[in-house]
């Protein structure tokens, strides 16, 4: 178990959380730092857990372990009693088991009503306990559909976390997500939609809009399809949320540092210099290239080849190696669909002068010898 | 062993009923725990656990552990809850179909201790405080009740609740890494 979850949160704060989720200022640093690391949400519903089961410490209090103490004694002495013969202690113990097996029925009773009991118990706390929240992980190489209780429709792309309540609330809707998501939002202007990701927080009425925001990446784009989408910081990063608009066929990208390498694509797609901590909006661009990987296709238009490898490896769940990184400027454009790995390969290796080798699922990718 | 068990354990070998008390005081209440993990039913529970440190007790001289204590009494607690489920509810559980014990046994366990590092937390809490915190979130009551049985304002009522989730946090804090080497150290015994 990692012990330094206290470095970044208080104990107070989880427990005001699941005590009162709708008290707004405090549950945003909650969430987020739950939203943060996933061993975060662990250790968050251990304690939960063990909070809403006070009780049972309550029963383990000095005075009933006192008691319980005594007892394992008396029963000791008993056991002794019997053993040098005394036949009135195995009576005794034989009128203990009588007393235990009528204790037993009524647990047996009252197994019968947990499940009702705990729907019960649950739903007349203070914590909303009725509204599950359901993680959707999907692994490298798949993608995968869901229809929200809102009749909103996410597709998840490969290696994403998606969370998700089993029931909105009665003020807004929310949702988590580490990796890429493809948003059909259904309109509700009563209730604002947020996706919250690692550093950003999207938020729409309904909308179609592709959002990338793997917490491993240091980019965070999301491209709109249709309506139109606006941002939030996460808490203390950067400047305060200035609502941004992002009409359709634009894309917002979010540097979460300096350091971010910036593909050319994307250099190509935005006049202004790309700044961290800002969210810049690009020039038109086309949408469906974005939003193709629903489609388990994927379409490239004079995309480096760096950029098409990654994409291989997430969707196709393989390992590349490149031999040579002048390999990654390479440019290509195409449209793949419904092909094997392979079959991908070879149409770079057709049109880009690469070869590639495959051994067990690490692909190998190298300059092509030239023919002498 | 470690060393306190190791010399408690042979305390009790040698009819020590001041070392067994000790040791059921230490492990008492994360094997209750635990055993609910099972069981679902603190009562039984407490049952379960009690048999076992009468058995303990009785077996002193002819048990052999090649483990850790903690190790036995946890292995123990969680075939027993099982056998009772089987026993009293008629529901039958085969062990061979529960999940490969080491795991789920050390889940269930790492989560019994951090339940047990709250119960202690609170049993060391200073004495007001302590009081406070039981009536607020045992006893349910409202801070204006709790206020008024006490004698004390509501605001010095919110301070004393603040100041004992801190004070827990701290001793979970604290707690935890113990928790982490001794899981740990087991391990490496075994």
């Amino acid at each position: 178990m990692k012990h330094d979850f206290f470095k970044t949160i208080t104990l107070e704060s989880l427990i005001d959380y699941i005590e009162n989720p709708e008290k707004d200022h405090s549950s945003r640093i909650v969430e987020n730092w739950l939203n943060a690391d996933p061993e975060n949400l662990n250790f968050f519903l251990k304690i939960k857990e063990a909070w809403l089961n006070r009780a049972d410490l309550n029963d383990l209090r000095r005075e009933n372990i006192d008691k319980d103490f005594d007892n394992v004694l008396r029963q000791i002495q008993a056991l002794q009693t019997a053993k040098s013969g005394k036949t009135s202690a195995s009576a005794k113990s034989f009128s203990m088991r009588l007393l235990r097996w009528a204790a037993s029925v009524i647990i047996i009773m009252a197994s019968a009503g947990i499940a009702y009991f705990i729907g019960r118990a649950q739903g007349s706390a203070p914590v909303k306990a009725d509204v599950v929240y359901n993680e959707m992980i999907v692994p490298i190489g798949q993608r995968s559909q869901i229809v929200l209780s809102d009749g909103t429709t996410v597709w998840v792309n490969a290696g994403s976390k998606f969370r998700f309540p089993s029931q909105f609330s009665d003020r807004k809707r929310e949702v988590w997500l580490d990796g890429e998501g493809l948003f059909n939002v259904a309109k509700d202007t009563s209730k604002t939609f947020y996706v919250h990701t690692s550093d950003l927080d999207v938020k729409v009425h309904g909308t179609v809009f592709n959002l990338k925001a793997y917490s491993s990446e240091d980019i965070i784009e999301t491209t709109v399809v249709e309506g139109i989408v606006s941002f939030e910081m996460t808490e203390s990063k950067a400047e305060k949320s200035k609502d941004i608009f992002l009409e359709p066929n634009h894309k917002a990208i979010y540097l979460k540092k300096e350091s971010a390498i910036i593909t050319e694509e994307l250099k190509r797609e935005v006049k202004e210099p790309l700044k961290p901590l800002k969210i810049i909006i690009s020039e038109p661009v086309k949408v469906e290239p974005v939003i193709s990987w629903t489609e388990g296709k994927l379409i490239f238009t004079d995309e480096s080849l760096g950029n098409i490898l990654q994409k291989l490896e997430r969707k196709y769940d393989v390992q590349i190696i490149v031999n040579n990184g002048a390999i990654n400027h390479l440019k290509y454009t195409g449209v793949l669909k419904h092909v094997s790995i392979e079959q991908a390969l070879r149409a770079l290796q057709m049109t880009t002068g690469i070869q590639y080798t495959i051994k067990d699922n690490i692909i190998t990718i190298s300059e092509k010898k030239e023919k002498i | 062993m470690q060393d306190q068990e190791l010399f408690l354990w042979s305390r009790v070998m040698e009819d020590d009923s001041r070392a067994f008390e000790i040791l059921f005081r230490k492990y008492y209440p994360v094997l209750c725990l635990l055993s609910k993990r099972y069981t679902h039913d603190m009562t039984t529970s407490r049952e379960v656990v009690q048999d076992i440190f009468i058995y303990l007790w009785e077996q002193r001289k002819e048990l052999e552990i090649s483990t850790s204590l903690k190790s036995y009494l946890s292995a123990a607690v969680r075939y027993n809850s099982i056998r009772r489920l089987n026993d009293y509810h008629k529901v039958i559980i085969l062990t061979d179909k529960l999940p490969d014990n080491s795991r789920e046994l050390h889940d269930h366990l790492e989560y019994a201790e951090l339940q047990t590092s709250i119960l202690e937390a609170i049993e060391t809490l200073p004495e007001q405080c302590r009081k406070v915190f039981i009536m607020s979130r045992f006893d349910e009551l409202k801070y204006s009740e709790i206020a008024q049985q006490l004698k004390l304002s509501v605001k010095t009522i919110e301070a004393h609740i603040s100041k004992a989730l801190r004070l827990i946090q701290a001793h979970m804090d604290k707690t935890m890494i113990g928790i982490f080497i001794a899981w740990l150290y087991d391990l490496l015994q075994l």
